[in-house]
């Protein structure tokens, strides 16, 4: 399981920096990780931590002049796709690697109808005639649990709510059988009912073709639900990696701790503990450990030194420098 | 702690009955629907149904729907920002509906709003202080240096230094927005809150500071107040009774802690089975909706959550189910349940 070889997409120390007007800012800090098929990997992070900017990255997906990848690299089956060309990502992009967003409105084109844009992503793709991508298109949306698909081929985004759009969304992004899906946030904009739902459609359709998912999000509940192992992310650095279930039963970096007292289920008496402070802005980030102002464990050294990401048995990797003296037991028992 | 409280308020109930400082009945909010810019209105909107509500002095109670369920527009037709289509709203014993503009304005310094979006809802152009103060003017409540003095006291009181008050909103993050907002609605001393969705544009950990500081406001001052989420859990852990809406009606209403151990009706139990679960234990079953919500234009007949029911049986489309009582305080709109 833990043989290099068997991963599909393997990020080795990227760093991606955005270009502003105050100068560079250093959004992702070497982040490394590895995800194999059939697996999902939830990347867990607050705002200006960096996972939105780590999943354009991998697509090249930066706003051109504005972000660029500063170092690293980004192996998927073994090419490297940070010095791959340009026609060659376009190949990759929706065949091999599909990528789906929080705002399923703005992804689809409002002037044409589902089918067509389904059909379209297909026939970039393969070759097929317009009537067999439009086969292909309903099918797709049959296997997204769409009602009535024939119907729908012919309708537009506006004639569909929110649940519905993103559905047609992964339609589109399935229908060449990626082997790597990245979502970012993409139940975040649906209620809780339409969530499940969508969570539910991308595990059943991993279980039926084997793709690696990485599912880019802030909420706890989601990579729960979701994620097989787990990566949170703390002002553009891996800070915690784990199996999911270890990570929320015995985190280890104070600030996952912290992450999982602030949750309401768990609140102790009538008030949460809640994690001082805001997260640091990219612009100007702490010294040493990145989290240690907010850090109710941090000593001396934590502003000075930068912990390095070290094992921690089992295939854990904790960024602390005091890990092995802070208590693992949280008491995450659901309040009655 | 949130017992001890909650006895507290049945004991002096018990006692001298403490009458609601917000009373709610039968809500109407019906909107116009057109095709095109000038079209005739071709049909109706319900986004409010009927809803009637209570809310105590320090009492928080919490509304839970999912988009289209129409909480929002509750909220905004209790403190007539929407004029409401029928219906009555009593503040404090008086029928709000039936004051003109000049009188409602008296009331409007004791009803007071916090927004979703603390990056939305603040002038860009004002200083954080000016943004605190704005009600003090407008409500003519104190000039010069009492007015400055109240800024710095209600600064505090949010968790933000004086020092805040010569710096522009763009300096501030989310969380410090947010204690802004807040700090604006407890400007002119309302006794009424209604708080929509006040931490959902948040990051977790700074979430936690949000409602703490709600909590510690409510227990100061003794507001009562209308949370509006669509997230079951931040409205369980702050809510002391939690109203659950569907399609513009209200379905289920309960004392927070039973509402979550004994949910009664079936739209309640699917929601709370489908929130992700973090924890020990084994997750709730889940309970699969099929389909989206139906259009408010056209709601079906009878129970309006029939069309998704997983019980659902050919006498849900008749009438339009009473709320029942199914527990001490708790009440729901099924046929099909029966009191506990």
């Amino acid at each position: 399981m833990n043989d290099r070889r068997d991963a599909i997409l393997r990020v080795e120390e990227l760093h991606t920096q955005f270009l502003t007007s105050h100068g560079p800012v250093h959004a992702v800090n070497g982040v490394s990780f590895e995800i194999r098929p059939g697996e999902t990997l939830g990347l867990l992070g607050e705002s200006g931590s960096g996972k939105s900017t780590i999943g354009l990255s991998m697509l090249r997906l930066l706003p051109p002049g504005r972000g660029r990848i500063s170092g690293g690299r980004v192996l998927f089956g073994g090419e490297d796709l940070v010095t791959a060309s340009e026609k060659r990502m376009r190949r990759l992009r929706g065949r091999d690697i599909a990528m789906i967003f929080q705002e399923s409105l703005s992804a689809l084109n409002p002037v044409y109808t589902i089918g067509e844009q389904i059909a379209e992503v297909i026939r970039q793709h393969e070759r097929l005639d317009r009537r067999a991508a439009m086969k292909r298109a309903a099918e797709m949306l049959e296997m997204v649990g769409m009602p009535d698909p024939g119907r729908r081929l012919g309708e537009y985004p506006h004639e569909l709510s929110g649940g519905m759009r993103q559905r047609v969304v992964i339609a589109a992004a399935l229908a060449c059988q990626p082997k790597l899906l990245i979502g970012d946030e993409p139940t975040t904009a649906l209620d809780v009912t339409v969530q499940a739902q969508i969570l539910d459609l991308i595990a059943d359709i991993q279980h039926r073709t084997g793709m690696a998912v990485l599912f880019i999000t802030h909420d706890l509940g989601v990579v729960a639900e979701i994620a097989h192992r787990a990566i949170v992310l703390y002002a553009g650095r891996v800070v915690e990696e784990a199996d999911t279930q270890s990570l929320l039963a015995r985190p280890r970096m104070p600030y996952t701790q912290g992450l999982l007292r602030s949750l309401p289920q768990f609140a102790k008496g009538h008030r949460l503990a809640a994690i001082p402070g805001a997260v640091p802005n990219p612009r100007s980030l702490p010294t040493g450990c990145a989290f240690h102002p907010r850090c109710q464990e941090a000593k001396a050294d934590c502003a000075q030194t930068l912990p390095a990401l070290t094992e921690a048995g089992d295939g854990r990797r904790v960024r602390c420098l005091h890990w092995h003296n802070i208590a693992q037991d949280m008491d995450l028992r659901v309040r009655a | 702690m949130n017992v001890l409280r909650t006895n507290q308020l049945a004991a002096s109930e018990a006692t001298t009955p403490l009458p609601p400082l917000l009373e709610v009945a039968n809500l109407q909010k019906s909107f116009p629907v057109r095709h095109g810019l000038l079209g005739r209105p071709t049909a109706t909107l319900k986004a409010v149904a009927g809803v009637s509500l209570q809310v105590f002095p320090g009492e928080i109670v919490g509304l839970v729907g999912e988009s289209g369920s129409g909480k929002t527009t509750t909220g905004r037709c209790l403190l007539r920002l929407v004029e409401s289509s029928a219906g009555s709203i009593k503040f404090d014993g008086v029928d709000l509906m039936g004051l003109s503009a000049r009188e409602l304005r008296r009331f409007r310094r004791r009803m007071q709003i916090i927004f979703q979006d603390p990056y939305d809802s603040l002038n860009e152009r004002m200083t954080i202080g000016d943004l605190v103060g704005e009600a003090l003017t407008i409500h003519g409540l104190a000039v010069g240096a009492v007015r400055r003095d109240r800024i710095f006291e209600l600064l505090q009181q949010v968790g933000l230094g004086s020092e805040f008050a010569d710096r522009y909103p763009h300096t501030l993050s989310g969380g410090q927005r947010q204690r802004v907002g807040i700090a604006r609605a407890l400007a002119a001393g309302p006794q009424f809150l209604v708080a929509d969705e006040p931490v959902s544009a948040l990051d977790l950990s700074v979430q936690a500071q949000i409602l703490n500081l709600l909590l510690d406001i409510r227990d100061r001052l003794n507001v009562g107040m209308l949370f509006i989420s669509h997230d079951l859990s931040v409205v369980r852990f702050i809510a002391d009774r939690v109203l659950v809406m569907y399609l513009g009606k209200i379905v289920e209403s309960a004392p927070a802690a039973a509402l979550y151990e004994r949910a009664a009706h079936p739209y309640t139990q699917a929601l709370l089975s489908a929130a992700p679960f973090v924890g020990e234990g084994q997750p709730r079953q889940r309970i699969r909706l099929l389909g989206d919500l139906p259009s408010p234009v056209d709601p079906p007949t009878g129970c309006v959550f029939r069309t998704r029911c997983p019980s659902a049986t050919a006498e849900c489309s008749a009438n339009e189910p009473p709320m029942r009582p199914v527990g001490p305080n708790h009440f729901a709109a099924c046929i099909h349940l029966t009191a506990s």
